[in-house]
């Protein structure tokens, strides 16, 4: 099948995430993706983007911009210019403490790590860019 | 997001339906702190109606539940779907939170418990 390959740019804000999730489930959704996966990136996306407004922008003005591959597999790259921020290095290990106890921003990346196949970090040209790999089988 | 406000036998319940994410979540907060002020300390939250939730909804979820645990409160939750029962389960809220199958249930583990 032909791939596809989409990109919007949008304010790091809350607001943004309505736009998000659609651009996500339009992706997807052409692509044959279940509607659990479509929901599992949505979270993954959300959760992210969360993140991005909080942490690297420490709610500043700012944009996030997202490109979207997919083909078999669904690439979805999340780059920002806010002050690096690298959620692999944040990941807590499954522990019986309480869910709030977890470090800053640690339960959305709990949720990413579980919602997503692959993770990939990196700080390059002044951008925080995170990719996040989710298989259609 | 909707949220409707019944009570039943004394027990109010918020049923929620849509998705709780992060430009939701602060309506079912507003509508838990309402609730919790007004020195309702035994709440139900039926999800039948929510396909989808982020930690934020967690989060609003959590902070209801500690304020009204000091009172000999309890916030149970009903009818979760299955993705939304996912979301708990990979976070561990199953283990904070009494979650009951349905509203019938829950009330009743309310009025006993």
């Amino acid at each position: 099948m032909m791939g596809i390959n989409r990109e919007i740019t949008v304010p790091a804000r809350l607001g943004e995430i309505p736009a998000i999730s659609d651009f996500i489930y339009e992706v997807m959704s052409a692509c044959g993706f279940d509607a659990k996966k479509i929901m599992e990136m949505q979270l993954a996306a959300e959760e992210a983007c969360t993140n991005i407004s909080n942490y690297a922008y420490e709610e500043r003005n700012g944009q996030i911009h997202i490109t979207a591959a997919a083909e078999d597999d669904l690439h979805l790259t999340l780059e920002d210019w806010g002050t690096p921020f690298d959620p692999t290095s944040r990941i807590a290990p499954v522990t019986e403490s309480p869910a709030e106890e977890r470090p800053i921003g640690g339960l959305g990346i709990y949720l990413i790590k579980n919602c997503v196949d692959e993770i990939h970090y990196q700080h390059r040209d002044g951008k925080n860019i995170l990719k996040l790999v989710k298989n259609k089988d | 997001m909707e949220i409707n406000h019944t009570v039943i036998d004394s027990v109010p319940i918020l049923a929620v339906s849509g998705r709780i994410d992060a430009t939701t979540s602060r309506d079912l907060e507003n509508a838990l702190n309402g609730l919790i002020e007004e020195d309702n300390n035994r709440i139900i939250v039926d999800l039948a109606g929510v396909e989808y939730i982020s930690s934020v909804g967690l989060r609003v979820m959590l902070a209801a539940l500690k304020k009204v645990r000091p009172k000999q409160g309890d916030l149970m939750l009903a009818s979760l779907q299955p993705f939304v029962r996912e979301v708990f389960e990979i976070t561990g809220f199953t283990k904070l939170f009494l979650i009951c199958p349905d509203q019938r249930e829950a009330i009743s583990k309310m009025k006993t418990g």
